[in-house]
């Protein structure tokens, strides 16, 4: 009797013993697959982004093209995109895995969650062409125009496309109550008459969006300012903004300042650009030097006379002084006072006219 | 006695059984620490490849380069010859700058044709920054135009061909 009780402890120990290590052994598995699954999400996340960051590269150099880049597999991701001090940065969001850019400028939504991308680069010419930049467009964003001008005219013919994977929904209304959002995820305004925020107010369609997902961009003149919505009325983002541009088509700058996700944003854009023009000034002012030192042999040409001779409106001097104001824009604009890019604008002009007038003179031009 | 040998047995086997168990998560740990370290070997070259492949793009569309046309857009794989003769000392006074577009690389664009006559510069050195404890390279050539306007005939620029070359390090 004694010795059927001892085993009948024994075989309890036993199956306990069994039992625990039987758990530590399931806790043992179930921890590495935790932990493989973390790891998976993480490679993922580092490969998605990877993989986005060459397809940006390669759309942002493809000069004035439209791209789609199909993220339906990753519809349930929200993407993240940031810019400060001249750094800009995008990833998914709540994963570690990021890719830091200090030269590309992007313009983008500050949070996309999309099935599809429209990535569109333009190039930036100040006069000549300074740096490529790339919008990344949401397919479920939709752009409302408020008002007429030519900008607002070129901006909705240049974002319908006949292939509707490259369509931007873009759609022109008189007045706020006209809106109809659909099944957009982000509106932005785009503003160019006088009814601006925070005079206008958001309807009740509007009304029912996040604040966050609804933003306004209102030009005056040549400047730009960005406005939060936020409840039913518009909270200003800073100060305006100084579009520096040079007349043509398809300003990038203007474009830029649509697709921005807010002020710091295209504020940071625009200083990679500008630091891009000061190493570009300098490859030109090496050029001019050289177009000069070649003309100098050839005093009997209008090249020599018109352009290049010392003590005459020449471009040596021009670029000079597009240097000095590239420079004083950079200066500026790293302690956030774009207005000291201003007067780049002129000087950007006057070397625009000049190189025309070289080209329409058979001489050889800046750019 | 007996008891005691039977307490042996069980204890033995208990002592085998754990024995297998270790060898056997042994075993799984090695092959996936392997499998780790191959596939981390196989994505480092993917993302070497990767860079090589960025760094060469961004060099064939760079506006420091590329030839121009007034207003109008730039011509495509042409390397104006006034812009790259000052290419390398620009790129070199701002190495940091151009370090994060390149990074480890050395960038070269070599005269073919027309052929340079003896003591002439037929390569030019855009960008060079060589990884001290280099393992790989990965060179990519591509054809361009190479366009000067200081050496015209009949008023026009003289056009001749060459090879940018893009040596990536790892």
């Amino acid at each position: 009797m004694k010795k059927t009780k001892q085993g009948q402890i024994q075989i309890t120990f036993h199956w306990i013993y069994v039992a625990i290590a039987g758990a530590v052994i399931l806790l043992f598995f179930v921890g590495v697959v935790v932990k493989q699954k973390a790891v998976s999400d993480e490679q993922l996340s580092f490969e998605v982004i990877q993989i986005m960051e060459s397809i940006f590269t390669a759309a942002e150099v493809s000069e004035s093209t439209k791209n789609t880049l199909d993220i339906s597999g990753l519809a349930n991701l929200p993407f993240f995109f940031s810019c400060e001090n001249g750094i800009s940065e995008f990833g998914i969001q709540d994963q570690s895995s990021r890719v830091q850019n200090d030269i590309d400028p992007l313009f983008s939504m500050k949070t996309i969650q999309a099935p599809r991308l429209v990535l569109w680069s333009l190039p930036y010419k100040l006069p000549f062409k300074v740096i490529d930049f790339l919008f990344i467009i949401p397919s479920n964003m939709k752009f409302i125009v408020l008002g007429e001008n030519d900008f607002a005219d070129e901006f909705i013919d240049t974002s319908h496309d006949d292939n509707i994977l490259l369509n931007i929904d873009v759609t022109q209304v008189n007045t706020l109550s006209d809106i109809n959002p659909g099944m957009s995820s982000h509106i932005r305004l785009v503003i160019f008459d006088g009814n601006t925020p925070p005079n206008i107010i958001p309807d009740s369609l509007l009304f029912t969006f996040p604040d966050e997902k609804v933003s306004a961009v209102v030009f005056r003149g040549d400047n730009v300012q960005y406005y939060q919505k936020s409840g039913a009325s518009w909270i200003a983002d800073g100060q305006s903004v100084p579009l520096i541009i040079v007349p043509g088509e398809r300003q990038a700058a203007k474009y830029a300042a649509v697709f921005a996700g807010d002020r710091e944003m295209y504020l940071c854009g625009m200083q990679k650009a500008f630091t891009r023009l000061k190493y570009l000034s300098a490859i030109y002012t090496a050029k001019i030097a050289e177009i000069v030192e070649h003309y100098s042999t050839k005093t009997d040409t209008i090249c020599y006379s018109e352009f290049t001779s010392i003590g005459r409106n020449n471009i040596q001097e021009v670029l000079h002084y597009y240097s000095i104001d590239v420079n004083l824009c950079n200066e500026g604009i790293e302690v956030l006072q774009p207005q000291s890019c201003v007067p780049l604008m002129s000087t950007a002009v006057t070397l625009m006219a000049m190189n025309n007038d070289m080209q329409n003179s058979n001489c050889i031009s800046v750019y | 006695m007996k008891q005691s040998k039977r307490a042996q047995i069980h204890m033995s086997e208990t002592i085998a059984v754990l024995f297998i168990f270790f060898i056997l998560v042994l075993f799984g740990s090695v092959f996936y620490y392997k499998y780790s370290e191959i596939s981390f070997k196989q994505q480092q070259e993917e993302m070497f490849a990767k860079r090589a492949i960025d760094t060469t793009t961004k060099t064939l569309f760079l506006p420091e380069l590329l030839c121009s046309k007034g207003e109008s857009g730039a011509e495509q794989f042409c390397v104006d010859m006034t812009k790259l003769r000052s290419a390398e000392t620009v790129f070199n006074n701002n190495k940091g700058y151009y370090f994060g577009m390149f990074s480890y690389a050395n960038i070269t664009v070599q005269q073919i044709y027309p052929e340079v006559v003896d003591g002439g510069v037929d390569t030019w050195i855009v960008y060079n920054n060589l990884k001290p404890d280099t393992t790989k390279i990965e060179p990519t050539y591509f054809i361009v135009t190479l366009k000067d306007e200081t050496h015209q005939s009949e008023g026009k620029p003289s056009y001749g061909f060459g090879v940018v070359k893009v040596e990536v390090y790892s």
